[in-house]
């Protein structure tokens, strides 16, 4: 072969750290939202919660395309110069998985209500109900965390269209993979596609046993 | 109280139906019922964990959130060591007939259930709360003596709410409820040990006279009696 590909590993770093940002902005601000909602009644509940879901069902190339209209240069946001670059993927994939944090957390906090009644019997208030609230969730939150950067490393539509797949700057394992398989380099796109197959594994694998393992534990004498 | 009100939760769906109760400290009152009638709703609605549609709840004047000390039915604890968790609800002061001395530096969730009971028995009675909410303590715990003696000690401190169906844990309340379809009917035992109920005679210890009662109370309903 006469062109010298960028090696694998650095892809495969790049694509790390970009979803690994994306998910963590989207973790510390849809978190704290999901708990809120999920504390609070209020007349509008269901509507926000719908809103979220809806949100999620968005296509990504969809959201890809409304990032590349905001970022493009005569776009509202084309000052930014983000076109391109990898803060662009980390901002769509981050809003991304912020409804799937906040929905995820959401329903964890409703699920756990036990737990937040022990919280306020016991008269913990605001700041010390919340780090309570949160220690005791800590396992299935983490779980959440995994699943939502699964998401957000397995995303193409967004990396593709925001990104611009620049080799050595955006270039990600699933545009990577799209780019290779059209070129024909079959092989690489296997190898990258069955690294990529094995860290999803991993991590779901990681997720579900953490998962197991908290609401094994609350249950295992009261049966 | 006007019939058709009462207090509410889940979809209109009515569980207390025009329910009134008021505990003093220092005193055990009993609500005994039948599975389903309501007994841990009312519970929680003294606790003030949750509201009732109509009518209200307090404690001491107040809100009664922090105030009653609830030991749940379920057993749940926090992921916390034992010894944590009684700092956390109040200090350590332990009943040694309870054995939590024993598991002090074990974690709550490795606790079997009947431990877990053991603890909550322990924290009502060394925890900050002046009010109690025992539901069902006898369950899972082996020795019904342990429980009876630590309702003694309770009654020394704290007003006692005793959800039970254990006839001897009744026999120490100074006052038994029934909590039959929504609504608290006194019971007593006759001479030769039969059940006597009568209706409607709970209002009369709940009259409100304008003063902040010592007692945690839940009136439902709009109108005070």
């Amino acid at each position: 072969m006469m062109y010298a590909m960028e090696p694998r590993t650095h892809v495969f770093v790049r694509s790390f750290i970009i979803s690994l940002s994306a998910t963590l902005i989207a973790f510390s601000t849809g978190a704290p939202l999901g708990f809120l909602i999920g504390l609070k009644e209020f007349r509008l509940k269901p509507v926000i919660v719908s809103i979220l879901n809806g949100l999620m069902g968005i296509p990504t190339v969809v959201r890809g395309l409304l990032l590349y209209l905001m970022f493009s240069r005569y776009g509202p946001l084309g000052f930014l110069g983000l076109l391109y670059t990898p803060t662009a993927i980390i901002i769509g994939e981050a809003l991304l998985v912020f409804p799937i944090v906040s929905s995820l957390s959401l329903s964890l906090v409703e699920r756990n209500k036990e737990v937040r009644e022990l919280i306020q019997m016991i008269g913990l208030r605001g700041h010390q109900a919340y780090s309570m609230l949160i220690r005791e969730l800590r396992v299935p939150l983490i779980a959440s965390f995994f699943t939502a950067f699964s998401r957000a490393i397995t995303e193409l539509g967004i990396a593709l269209i925001v990104g611009g797949n620049i080799e050595g700057y955006t270039r990600t394992i699933t545009t990577a993979i799209a780019l290779y398989t059209s070129m024909g380099l079959i092989d690489e796109s296997i190898k990258l596609g069955l690294s990529l197959l094995f860290l999803i594994f991993f991590l779901s694998a990681l997720a579900r046993v953490l998962e197991a393992r908290y609401y094994a534990e609350g249950r295992r004498d009261t049966v | 109280m006007r019939r058709g009100e009462g207090i509410r939760y889940k979809r209109g769906e009515r569980i207390l139906k025009g329910v009134s109760l008021l505990i003093h400290r220092r005193s055990v009152v009993a609500v005994i019922g039948p599975n389903g009638s309501g007994k841990s709703t009312l519970g929680m609605v003294m606790a003030g964990l949750w509201r009732p549609h109509k009518g209200f709840v307090e404690a001491d004047g107040e809100d009664p959130l922090g105030k009653v000390y609830v030991a749940f039915q379920d057993g749940r604890l926090l992921d916390l060591s034992v010894k944590e968790y009684l700092e956390l609800v109040g200090e350590i002061d332990l009943l040694p007939r309870l054995g939590v001395n024993k598991v002090l530096d074990k974690k709550c969730k490795r606790l079997s259930l009947g431990r877990k009971k053991r603890v909550h028995l322990q924290a009502a009675f060394s925890s900050r709360h002046p009010y109690v909410v025992l539901d069902e303590p006898e369950s899972g715990i082996d020795s019904l003596r342990d429980v009876k003696l630590t309702i003694e000690e309770l009654r020394r401190r704290k007003g006692v709410l005793l959800i039970t169906h254990e006839p001897s844990l009744m026999r120490l309340a100074d006052k038994v409820f029934r909590l039959f379809n929504g609504k608290l009917q006194k019971y007593e035992e006759d001479s030769e040990g039969k059940d006597v109920i009568r209706e409607g005679d709970t209002l009369s210890d709940t009259v409100y006279r304008g003063a902040v009662f010592r007692g945690f109370r839940a009136i439902s309903g709009t109108g005070l009696p």
